[in-house]
């Protein structure tokens, strides 16, 4: 195992907001390697693409890294680096790709200028150079005839092909590491697989780590080899996705993965998580997901508990009392 | 646009003979009635104007030589451009069409925007052209006052002549330059400002944000004559040059404010996160994509700002504060006229329906712009 590329230990990410802080983000941990693929998942609110722009400081006022965080990219802790060299590690060391390609793209400059102003700024290449560059990119995210589709203007490319050219604004500058925050979510079906497929390959070729966040398992489960499930901010289960997917220790993973529609199997109404996911403003006390847990007793909403275990965790009480699982489902049933 | 496509000289002959011809014969009606409006108008120009042409070689002037490097440009383009059109324009371009393009393309179907259009080359061309057009002087006072003092139009004084004798029509081309210039001069400072101003409230929002609007609101508090007035006044001699930096730098709140509300919602898009995650900084990104995104409503303004000044310095001559008398500016020419009104109605009378046409002709532009550039279309 190599030394890991990026390393985030304790982030925590508070809005200061006149009604008191807002924890998006509340104590997440992670790390990893180079060529290696961490999926986030979780449900809308829950802190997912503000870690993305935490690692790469991108959080506005009123919003904020809270001081003991920590973002380590080999050996540089980025919440310590200035403004101006942290605009050298955006885009050049670790970039991003959004979810809407529609709207990521200026609409009033080329592909081309584009992906050459990323490579210019940190390459410091000509005009020429940066161009070959771009065209070369546009070539390996499989744009047939990229010299030429250069001067296009991004509403002359459809919405797979305008992720394509993200992706390769995003590692012209060969990256370390890559925050995919949603980047399949707004394509449809077919053009999502290509995407993913593209995506691993390039990272076969490449060598960068990625951080793909999704609410989707199915796409999570294609391409990362570790999992993270985030809740209210916080890293609720952990583990190999494999060994998650097929063993879930978390009841919100449970509740996650009994919420897939399936097509085989008899026809019956969809299983849902009841309630909804609680405003980051007032987190419940005790255990952030025992008012929908069908789990929860008495320890559940006296005391939060942590993650518990190492590799393969999960933030339940259900992992000290693993016997009450199966008496409240039962009891839930 | 490809001038390889085709070849550029398949009809030679007919190209040469008369300009926007070729465009004509192959039904592209706007550009044909252009090229050969244009290059008729400068030929009209030559032959009645012959000998003033030739006084520029003596008369030793710059505006006159001014004048015949535009009346050589106009005629070079008129041709040159008819045979380059005539190869091979594509009619109307699908592949690598702009946010221009496409603008252009909607600009054209609007009639009232395109005779606007045509209004403005056409002052712009007069203003340029002027000792071409006449052959009277703007400012000379002849020693016999009496005996051409208020002649109404004729043959030999289209629109008349003034108290002092001196030709209406004149002083209203030569006006043209002073108010055209001033409206010119002015709106580009306006703009710069209130782009630039507009855009670092509206991107970086917060304090600055508050700050700058708090001072936008308050210069927009002034009655805006008054203020005028007031900065005016302080200066005994206002010269040309004043009056144009105080109008422009008066007139850029509106602009600012426009611009500042295209940003806010401008900064929300994505492609301005995924630039800041591309490791651009804010100066750049201002410039490079925040400023050309809101540069629509921006022309816009600027098309109406235009007729918007020329209105407001004809007020201010005539109030007695702009330029100086004997220098002809539209408001001054009308202003000369006030106290004849009844005896030689034609000295006040053509300048006014000279502010009136261009300004018509500036917010017809305008208009059009507005409908061409408006975001909708695009995508």
């Amino acid at each position: 195992m190599s030394a890991p590329v990026l390393q985030v230990n304790d982030l925590r990410t508070y809005f200061h907001t006149a009604d008191g802080p807002v924890r998006a983000v509340d104590g997440v941990s992670f790390s990893l390697e180079r060529g290696a693929t961490l999926g986030i998942v979780g449900e809308s609110g829950c802190g997912k693409s503000i870690t993305c722009l935490s690692i790469l400081r991108l959080i506005d006022r009123p919003g904020r890294v809270e001081p003991g965080s920590s973002i380590r990219l080999g050996d540089w802790e980025l919440l310590e680096l200035s403004e101006a060299e942290m605009r050298g590690v955006r885009g050049n060391e670790i970039s991003m790709i959004f979810q809407e390609p529609m709207t990521s793209l200026n609409p009033v400059w080329t592909i081309g200028d584009q992906i050459v102003e990323a490579v210019r700024l940190h390459r410091g290449f000509g005009r020429a150079a940066a161009r070959r560059r771009a065209a070369e990119m546009l070539g390996l995210v499989g744009i047939p005839k990229p010299a030429a589709r250069l001067d296009d203007y991004p509403h002359e490319f459809s919405g797979g092909m305008r992720q394509r050219a993200m992706i390769a604004m995003a590692l012209a500058c060969d990256p370390d590491v890559l925050l995919a925050d949603e980047p399949t979510t707004a394509l449809d079906v077919t053009i999502q697989a290509e995407i993913l497929d593209l995506l691993a390959e390039l990272q076969n070729r490449l060598g960068m780590a990625i951080v793909f966040v999704s609410h989707d398992l199915g796409v999570i489960a294609q391409i990362a080899d570790r999992v993270i499930v985030m809740y209210a901010g916080q890293i609720v289960e952990q583990g190999a996705t494999a060994r998650l997917f097929a063993r879930p220790r978390h009841p919100y993973t449970e509740g996650l993965l009994r919420s897939i529609p399936r097509v085989t199997g008899k026809v019956s109404r969809l299983t849902t998580i009841p309630g909804g996911v609680p405003s980051a403003r007032r987190w419940p006390a005790g255990c952030r997901f025992h008012p929908r847990c069908p789990y929860a007793w008495e320890r559940c909403r006296a005391a939060a508990p942590a993650l518990l275990g190492t590799d393969r965790a999960s933030r339940c009480w259900l992992e000290e009392e693993p016997l009450r699982r199966h008496e409240s489902g039962e009891a839930a049933r | 646009m490809s001038s390889g496509r085709g070849g550029r000289g398949r009809r030679p002959g007919v190209a040469a003979l008369l300009p926007g011809l070729p465009q004509l014969l192959r039904g592209q009606r706007l550009a044909g009635f252009s090229l050969m409006a244009l290059g008729l108008s400068m030929l009209a120009v030559l032959a009645f104007g012959f000998d003033r042409v030739l006084a520029t070689f003596t008369a030793g002037r710059v505006d006159r030589w001014i004048a015949l490097l535009t009346l050589v440009a106009a005629l070079v383009a008129a041709w040159w451009l008819s045979a380059v059109w005539a190869g091979g324009r594509r009619a109307d371009a699908v592949g690598g069409a702009s946010g221009w393009a496409i603008a252009w393309r909607e600009f054209k179907k609007n009639r009232p925007a395109v005779l606007g259009l045509y209004l403005m080359v056409a002052l712009y061309l007069v203003t340029l052209l002027a000792p071409y057009l006449t052959s009277y002087d703007p400012t000379e006072i002849v020693d016999d006052i009496l005996s051409v003092r208020h002649l109404g139009p004729s043959p030999d004084h289209l629109m008349g002549t003034d108290k002092y004798g001196r030709d209406v029509y004149t002083r209203i081309l030569y006006g043209a330059r002073i108010s055209l210039s001033i409206g010119f001069i002015a709106v580009a400072i306006s703009i710069t400002l209130g782009t630039l101003v507009g855009a670092v409230s509206g991107y970086f929002g917060g304090v600055v944000d508050t700050v700058l609007m708090r001072f936008v609101d308050t210069l927009i508090s002034f009655p805006r004559l008054v203020l005028l007035i007031t900065v005016i006044a302080l200066f005994e001699q206002p010269s040309i040059l004043i009056v144009v930096t105080v109008l422009g730098l008066t007139l850029w709140p509106s602009t600012a404010r426009i611009v500042r509300s295209e940003v806010l919602s401008l900064r929300e898009r994505e492609f301005i996160e995924a630039a800041r995650a591309l490791g651009l900084g804010s100066p750049r990104i201002i410039l490079r994509h925040i400023i050309p995104n809101v540069l629509g409503p921006v022309i816009v303004a600027a098309t109406l700002g235009l007729g918007n000044i020329i209105l407001i310095e004809a007020g201010l001559s005539f109030l007695g504060l702009s330029v100086r008398p004997p220098t002809p500016s539209w408001g001054v020419i009308i202003n000369d006229g006030r106290e004849f009104l009844l005896e030689a109605w034609w000295v006040s009378t053509f300048p006014g329906l000279a502010i009136v046409f261009t300004v018509v002709a500036f917010n017809l532009i305008g208009d059009g712009l507005r409908d061409a550039l408006d975001p909708r279309l695009r995508m």
